[in-house]
């Protein structure tokens, strides 16, 4: 096959069974690959009420046509399984060199069902795959575990997709991560490999990836990277990357600030991706086959913290520990960013149920000897820097904590439900929904939960009225503060985040900059694959996605009420900033997006004839039991 | 005769100059069949592309048993023959620094021959990690930039602003 790599390898952990099974043409084409791939069988092979720490969950890899190939950014893989965080559909993606190398082993999609005995690792090398004894392993961090695979098969080109200790201690929002610090870090993807007793998967590749119209492939990927390098943004993308974030966030008053309590912090430029720039980057840092390289190494090279050294810090993960907590201190962020990239932690869930925590003891509701005797004053770095280390190994106020926020507020009790600030049991991200309209209608009806990658509408930043007119005939989807149009556009764009996700495109550069759009995406998947791919069928394939993700969701029991925001974000205004005064009106954003999508504004249910418009017959019987179910009870 | 140089400072990791090698000559995508290698150092967060450097003391030719190997007069790029090459690997047991390696599934040596005189791998470097120069135009350059610098306090003693000189 062109583009693809032409097979799936499912390995049954608990019967210690590799079968591969050619990737068939009807199905790569009706879901592309990636997220795509992992969501189809989601829908049918994780039947409703499966216990997501259980053998019989699935954890799944997929890698799309790109992956491999030298079309620019397109390095990305993603993760799925369903959540033990939030009991419903999970996944979560990465970049780095992991995906390519997949692709060159021979895979498009690793499936792993069952559990192992023990504590395992898989070794793919091209057809040779084998589930080996991590005895030495296990405990180990994700940085160690790196450096003894690689050494202990004398190849440091093998690629590592891996846990550290928190997946191994069932921390519910452990990650998956990749090339020491490139994460699929969301909805506890790694609590589900470390229930496995998985520990890592290294894989080795010698194949070759081939296109189907290399000419046309050719012309399409340098377009594309044209567009990347011509961009208005790419210089400052190709220096800060997402750390330009804070800054940004700052001037908008829309910062995460002691935990949403404020959108501006006092200390944003102490913290800001330019002093990072200034203090402590010393090289850019790429993903496969990409040229903005808006990753950075850091190094601190004086004072109490000399030789820390690593790469990033994302936004979320400066935000969360800087700002969000309300910490000042930049070296304390770096220091927090290898932790948890070690220790294989969410950072987003883990400065929301500190954050939560530390409100919680401002409020009143949580005292000195509830949090095992620690001063949980906003911004004390010793106090968060123990309680990292308690929810990693489960003890003390850390067990509390290693449920993630949700729950961790259910057992807190006494009204600070209210504090916890996810949505479907996912904490929220580092943007404040109540000055970005749009972003706060993407974390109410995000599949996975509150997540802002699911559409993220950055339109709404453009400033653009006569674009907006012009693409969609309303003026004030490009006004962030506006939540007219609101549902036209996330409608939009998450076609496009699809589309990203199922091209392994990163979003940063599909999405974010505006690169991808349905008619590039079509045409770069027929060069690649040599499988025609109209803009008619592209865009029923994002929807198909969308759709079958929400139909899972669906069986598992969520409906319209589901797709809300936490009640700060509806009710209390912003007091200070660019953004004082607001809250997000998501109702009407709401219906304008469902009666868009198909679906059923009444019960958050896809409407079965949408279902079949899309060639989701099943699906669409499944709903509509649930619907009938629904108007008896 | 033009060499590909090296600044590490620049090299990002993206393996760009892999693609482009391995498509260049193969037509397909894949590390595997790619004539520069980069080399990841993770845990130090350099990343180094290894490819073969014309040695002027070639210790890969001499030590081939079928006189596979031979340098090109024009680039001075090792060549290899397809026809002759066994795929012994003494080639690779003898280059010092790790830029050769065997196809994986054609059984002979893969070695970079700067693809006649315009390497892919440094076309499609964005950063400019690599680059295709002449060692000696190179050389001057940096000379002339440390003639500059050991100048500077003696021209400052002398009252010249050399700000305007510097790099």
């Amino acid at each position: 096959m062109f583009g693809y790599a032409g097979t799936i390898l499912r390995i049954d952990l608990t019967r210690e069974k590799v079968i591969r099974v050619p990737l068939d043409k009807e199905f790569a084409r009706k879901w592309v690959g990636g997220r795509g791939f992992n969501s189809a069988i989601m829908y049918r092979e994780v039947p409703p009420g499966t216990d997501p720490m259980s053998p019989d969950n699935l954890l799944m890899f997929g890698v799309g046509p790109l992956n491999g190939t030298a079309f620019p950014c397109a390095s990305r893989f993603t993760v799925t399984a369903k959540s033990p965080l939030t009991g419903i559909f999970g996944d979560s993606n990465a970049g780095g060199h992991f995906a390519p190398e997949m692709k060159y082993a021979g895979y498009d999609q690793i499936i792993i069902s069952g559990k192992a005995p023990k504590p395992c690792y898989l070794l793919i090398q091209d057809e040779k795959v084998q589930i080996l004894d991590a005895a030495h392993l296990w405990g180990q961090d994700i940085w160690e575990t790196h450096r003894v695979i690689r050494e202990d098969h004398n190849d440091q080109r093998i690629q590592v997709a891996c846990i550290g200790p928190a997946g191994e201690n069932g921390v519910k929002y452990a990650i998956v991560a990749a090339n020491l610090t490139r994460v699929a870090g969301r909805a506890g993807m790694g609590t589900v490999m470390g229930a496995k007793n998985l520990k890592a998967l290294a894989i080795r590749g010698s194949g070759t990836i081939s296109v189907a119209d290399p000419r046309r492939f050719h012309e399409l990927a340098e377009a594309f990277k044209h567009k990347v390098l011509t961009h208005p943004g790419y210089e400052r993308r190709a220096q800060l990357g997402t750390t330009q974030l804070v800054s940004a966030l700052n001037n908008l008053g829309i910062l995460p600030t002691r935990h949403f309590q404020e959108g501006v912090f006092e200390f944003a430029d102490a913290v800001s991706g330019e002093a990072l720039q200034r203090l402590y980057n010393v090289k850019q840092k790429a993903c496969f086959a990409c040229p903005v390289h808006c990753s950075r190494y850091y190094v601190i090279r004086e004072g109490s913290n000399a030789g820390t050294r690593g790469e990033g810090p994302e936004y979320e993960t400066q935000c969360g520990f800087s700002s969000r907590l309300g910490n000042s201190d930049l070296q304390f962020v770096l220091k927090q960013n290898n932790f948890v990239n070690k220790m294989g932690l969410d950072s987003i869930e883990t400065s929301e149920v500190i954050g939560f925590a530390m409100e919680c003891y401002e409020k009143g509701i949580l005292t000195k000897e509830d949090v095992g005797g620690l001063d949980l004053t906003w911004g004390n770095k010793e106090a968060i820097e123990t309680l990292m280390n308690w929810i990693v190994t489960r003890s003390g106020f850390g067990e509390t904590l290693a449920h993630g926020v949700r729950r961790t507020a259910k057992l807190v009790g006494k009204g600070s439900e209210k504090y916890a600030f996810h949505t479907k049991g996912l904490a929220l991200i580092c943007g404040d929904p109540r000055g970005l309209k749009a972003f706060g209608l993407t974390y109410a009806i995000a599949s996975r939960g509150a997540d802002h990658l699911r559409a993220e509408p950055v339109f709404e930043l453009t400033n653009d009225p006569e674009l907006a007119e012009q693409r969609w005939g309303i003026r004030e989807i490009a006004d962030r503060l506006e939540f007219k149009g609101k549902g036209v556009l996330v409608n939009y764009t998450e076609e496009i985040a699809t589309l990203t996700d199922i091209l392994t495109i990163c979003k940063n550069i599909g999405l974010s900059m505006g690169i991808l759009e349905h008619k590039m995406a079509a045409e770069v998947y027929t060069a690649t694959t040599g499988l025609n791919m109209t803009i008619e069928e592209i865009t029923r394939t994002a929807q198909r996605i969308i759709h079958i993700e929400r139909c899972f969701n669906a069986r598992e029991g969520i409906r319209r009420t589901d797709d809300t925001l936490p009640a700060r974000f509806l009710k209390e205004p912003l007091q200070k900033g660019a953004t004082a005064g607001h809250v997000v009106e998501l109702e009407p954003m709401l219906i304008e997006y469902y009666q868009l999508r198909g679906i059923d504004p009444e019960t958050g249910i896809p409407a079965p004839s949408k279902l079949r418009e899309l060639g989701l017959n099943e699906p669409a019987r499944d709903m509509e039991g649930l619907s009938t179910a629904v108007s008896k009870s | 005769m033009k060499k590909i140089l090296l600044d590490l400072s620049k090299c990002t990791g993206c393996r760009s100059c892999e693609l482009a090698c391995s498509f260049a000559h193969e037509g397909r995508y894949g590390g595997s069949i790619s004539r520069i290698q980069v080399m990841k150092l993770e845990d130090l967060g350099v990343d180094v592309p290894i490819f073969c450097r014309q040695c002027e003391k070639r210790p890969c030719v001499p030590s081939c048993p079928n006189s596979a190997l031979t340098i090109d007069e024009t680039t001075g790029a090792t060549l290899f023959s397809w026809g002759a090459c066994i795929g012994c690997g003494i080639c690779i047991e003898n280059c010092p620094i790790g830029a050769m390696h065997l196809h994986p599934t054609e059984g002979k040596i893969l070695v970079c021959d700067l693809c006649g005189g315009n390497p892919a791998c440094v076309e499609a470097c964005d950063t400019g990690a690599i680059r295709f120069e002449s060692l000696n135009g190179y050389i001057n350059q940096i000379r002339h930039n440390t003639a500059l610098n050991l100048a500077h306090s003696l021209l400052n003693a002398w009252g010249i602003d050399t700000d305007q000189n510097e790099e």
